[in-house]
């Protein structure tokens, strides 16, 4: 339906104007007293000899009418007219995309209900369906010109799986995309109080379909594969917990493709969890952890199994170059005691050197190029000169950065090769007064202020303390992908490389394929479980497995106790009318406006 | 704001402007008494003209006796007539004149000058203004006493009465007013030669104002009429005014008048270059001569 309005009305006030007009045309009409000479050439305007009228009114002369007109039309676009358009009752589908409602398979329910509701709402003006899981994702907006035939296959696409529901944010969405006011509909199988959803309720109306399923369940709540560098194995680590009402025992098996290799035997007390670890030979092949719990009390399979691919056991290259052969052996019993590590010589991650720059001994009279590692360069500068005393401390430790994590210098007499303060403003991690012994000197460059003759840290605890914080920190540093064993809802990160044809643009898997941003190192974890592919232009880079490991959402205990429709917005919201669109037609009459005025000035420039 | 105009340095101006010309008499011989202009006929003064041969009624006197003697041709010897012109100098002073400076100082100005031309050529000038003559060393006192205001009221043209057989006679004017049938006839009578020296303003040529005005009569201040001016009022008034100076040229044209338009501006800042326009018009039609 559509109105005309004044979004302004006391806009009208400006309509005294039209007096002013016309005071103005009074005046101007008043005949200007002019002696002439021949006034018989003058023509003679037929004149009534009329007597007793003093003031005779104003003749409508075309240029006042078009004056009038022209502050009418002004005074009209000051008022504000607009047309308001009142826009039709949208629908807005919510479907809770949290694991929990696959339990009891709710969600198949849900998704034929949804599609009842599309099928005989299919003529309204705006539609949107959308999944409220760890983000809100729509499915539907046929505003965006997506056909409305293909219901069936847009709810194929509802599986929930997420860790979470986003019920809150599916509200706010919902009312920014449907023009007018709507019936939304959430289907879920938590508990929503009236007072949650009627402060983002706006003007729409909400009703809820609750379809809890409250059974018991066991579930895989946490699922991690680790290599353990000390004993040479690896280790299955899987939280098992029981979500029913009664204690239970449960079978934990682990799989080898459809092998059972494994099968350890858990008593779980209600709502009680443990750890169940497998310590296996280290290999390459996926892992499987299913449960068996008791008939009846797995409501939710789903997270009952879980598939564990081999994580990357990134090594840090490195490369030491020191003169000073004291240090250089420190230097290497400290990386060998870390572990993960592996000496090369050609563009090591870690590049531990004395000098600074070094010449290219191919061409000599190039200019000396920077020492540097791919990842960090840590120099420790050769010793010349006097020798220094050394520090006793105390000593500054900046112990929030993690180069510096449980590094404790107690009984460290440390000799620097220089004593020079620190006015550069360099990035200082260890300091005797304000001297920097260990520090940053650039980007990706440490220096290692220290004289091996005149210190005894080579031969402290805090020496390997140091070189394992640095390998970690080179670690997390080196490019590409560090986790390959995900819960869903999470993130992926991986490192960019320098090389961007090298970086993963694809991840594939489980029936869907998702372009990555190149430049974005970050994506989100695929929402249903399964083994997934990350790969870039040139092939596959990594695979990685997705598991439904929410703790949350499998204690089904916490879901609502009803199962029921209702509205939870106040009555009078279904009278609302629609909401209204004003469209700002002043500029018609600003348009009239001027027409009137440019007519004017022609008449005048016509008469003149 | 109506600017004042110094009559007396205008008048003395026009004056010194008018030294070095000399009024010409008219064709038609100026027939006054003997006085001291020489004629452009034969006449009765010493200066020696021409011959002619003797015709019946001739005076005898003037046979050329000598001649007969010799050639038995009785020829009859001429001399230039002497003559006394008179220039009437029959002035607007009305306050349609004095609307705009520009056109009573033009006025002044060609009064001032053709007296002073009348004078190089030893005649005599009368300003008639307002039934007043104003004759000799009077015509300055009495130009300079003109106002141009509504003390004149409606322009009176009435020849004086005549003292002089067959004067010259000027009469300067705007000749916006409508004129009674036979004024011209009257104006013109027993005048030896009829110079009209039209005056009109810029405003009154070229009106460029417009609205609402109610136009007041200069002279009659009673007569009046609302007119909204425009660019059609002002073509009509333009057609008007054309026709009605056409009328004038066609009836100055059968009186053999010489006519000297002087279009003139509001103001009298261009009194100087209206002043030589109308002494090239004068010189043109060969009223006054370098003497």
């Amino acid at each position: 339906m559509t109105v005309w309005t004044f979004l302004n009305p006391w806009g009208f006030a400006a309509l005294s104007g039209l007096l002013a007009v016309g005071i103005i045309y009074l005046f101007y009409q008043r005949f200007r007293r002019k002696p002439v000479t021949g006034l018989f050439l003058w023509e003679a305007p037929p004149r009534p000899a009329r007597g007793g009228r003093k003031i005779s009114t104003p003749t409508a002369s075309r240029s006042l009418l078009l004056d009038l007109a022209a502050v009418l039309f002004l005074v009209l676009a000051l008022t504000a007219p607009a047309m308001m358009t009142t826009a039709p009752r949208g629908l807005v589908i919510i479907l809770d995309n949290s694991l929990s409602m696959r339990a009891g398979e709710n969600d198949k329910k849900v998704r034929q209900e949804a599609l009842e509701l599309l099928t005989k709402r299919e003529n309204t003006g705006g539609t949107v369906v959308m999944t409220a899981g760890t983000m809100p994702v729509i499915l539907l907006n046929k505003g965006t010109g997506e056909r409305i035939g293909d219901m069936e296959t847009i709810l194929d696409n509802y599986e929930p799986y997420d860790p979470s529901d986003s019920l809150d944010k599916c509200m706010a969405l919902a009312d920014e995309m449907v023009p007018g006011p709507a019936d939304i509909h959430i289907f879920t199988d938590h508990e929503i109080t009236h007072d949650a959803v009627a402060s983002r309720a706006g003007d729409n109306r909400v009703f809820v379909h609750v379809t809890a399923v409250n059974a018991a369940n066991y579930a895989i709540v946490d699922a991690v594969r680790r290599v353990d560098r000390d004993k040479g194995t690896e280790k299955i680590m899987a939280g098992i917990a029981n979500f029913s009402g009664s204690p239970g025992k449960t079978g934990v098996v682990l799989l080898q493709g459809d092998r059972e290799i494994h099968r350890r035997w858990v008593s779980l007390g209600p709502g009680e969890a443990s750890n169940v670890v497998f310590e296996l030979e280290p290999g390459m092949q996926p892992l499987g952890i299913e449960l068996t719990p008791p008939a009846g009390s797995d409501a939710l399979a789903e997270d009952s199994r879980a598939l564990l691919l081999p994580e990357r056991g990134l090594p840090v290259s490195y490369d030491i170059s020191l003169t000073d052969r004291e240090t250089a052996e420190a230097v290497q019993r400290a990386l060998d005691a870390c572990g993960g590590t592996v000496a090369i010589k050609k563009e090591p991650a870690l590049m531990i050197t004395d000098v600074n720059t070094v010449k290219n001994p191919a061409n000599p009279g190039e200019k000396e190029q920077k020492v540097r590692g791919t990842v960090m360069t840590l120099e420790i500068p050769r010793a010349k000169g006097k020798r220094q005393s050394a520090f006793l401390g105390p000593y500054v430790v900046d112990l929030a950065h993690p180069l510096c994590r449980d590094l404790e210098l107690t009984g460290v007499y440390w000799g620097p090769v220089s004593v020079k303060e620190n006015k550069s403003g360099a990035v200082s991690l260890v300091e005797a007064g304000n001297v920097p012994l260990y520090y940053f000197s650039g980007p990706g460059r440490l220096v290692l202020n220290i004289r091996a003759a005149s210190s005894n840290i080579l031969r402290h605890p805090a020496w390997p303390v140091m070189f394992a914080n640095l390998v970690q920190y080179c670690r997390q540093r080196l490019p590409g992908l560090h986790k390959i064993n995900y819960s869903t809802g999470g993130f992926l990160h991986w490192n960019q490389y320098k090389q961007p044809e090298r970086n993963p643009n694809r991840l594939k898997g489980e029936g869907m394929e998702q372009p990555l941003f190149v430049n974005t190192p970050v994506a989100r974890v695929p929402s249903k479980p399964g083994i997934y592919s990350l790969s870039n232009n040139n092939g596959l880079i990594n695979k990685i497995a997705v598991n439904a490991c929410a703790r949350s959402e499998s204690d089904l205990r916490h879901l609502s106790k009803r199962t029921a429709t209702m509205e939870l917005t106040s009555e009078q919201k279904k009278e609302t009318p629609g909401r209204k669109h004003a469209t700002s037609m002043a500029w018609i009459f600003l348009l009239l406006a001027a027409l009137a005025m440019v007519s004017n000035w022609w008449l005048g420039l016509k008469e003149i | 704001m109506k600017q004042e105009i110094d009559t007396i340095a205008l008048i003395e101006h026009a004056r010194v402007t008018a030294g070095p010309y000399s009024l010409r008499p008219p064709a038609r011989l100026l027939r006054g008494p003997v006085g001291h202009a020489q004629g452009i006929d034969s006449g009765s003064s010493i200066d020696f003209y021409d011959y002619r041969s003797y015709q019946p009624g001739d005076d005898l006197r003037r046979v050329d006796w000598r001649v007969f003697a010799r050639s038995d041709q009785m020829v009859i010897r001429r001399f230039r007539s002497e003559v006394s012109p008179v220039l009437d100098v029959l002035l607007d002073g009305s306050a349609s004149m004095g609307l705009y400076p520009g056109k009573a100082a033009a006025a002044a100005y060609a009064s001032s000058f053709l007296a002073g031309a009348c004078r190089n050529a030893r005649g005599r000038p009368v300003l008639v203004h307002n039934g007043q003559r104003f004759g000799g060393n009077d015509f300055e006192h009495g130009l300079a006493a003109v106002t141009f205001d509504q003390s004149i009221g409606v322009t009176d043209f009435s020849p004086p009465p005549e003292t002089v057989r067959g004067p010259m006679r000027v009469i300067i004017s705007d000749f916006l007013m409508p004129l009674e049938p036979g004024f011209w006839r009257k104006v013109s009578r027993h005048t030896a030669g009829l110079i009209v020296i039209r005056v009109l303003s810029e405003s009154e040529r070229e009106p460029r104002f417009h609205g609402g005005f109610r136009f007041v009569d200069a002279e009659r201040r009673e007569h009046y009429k609302d007119i909204r001016v425009n660019r059609s009022t002002v073509s009509q008034y333009k057609k008007r005014l054309n026709a009605h100076l056409e009328s004038l040229e066609e009836t100055w044209r059968g009186l053999r008048a010489v006519v000297v338009p002087l279009d003139v501006a509001d103001d009298w800042k261009d009194i100087e270059e209206t002043g030589k326009n109308m002494i090239a018009a004068l010189a043109k039609q060969e009223v006054i001569t370098l003497s």
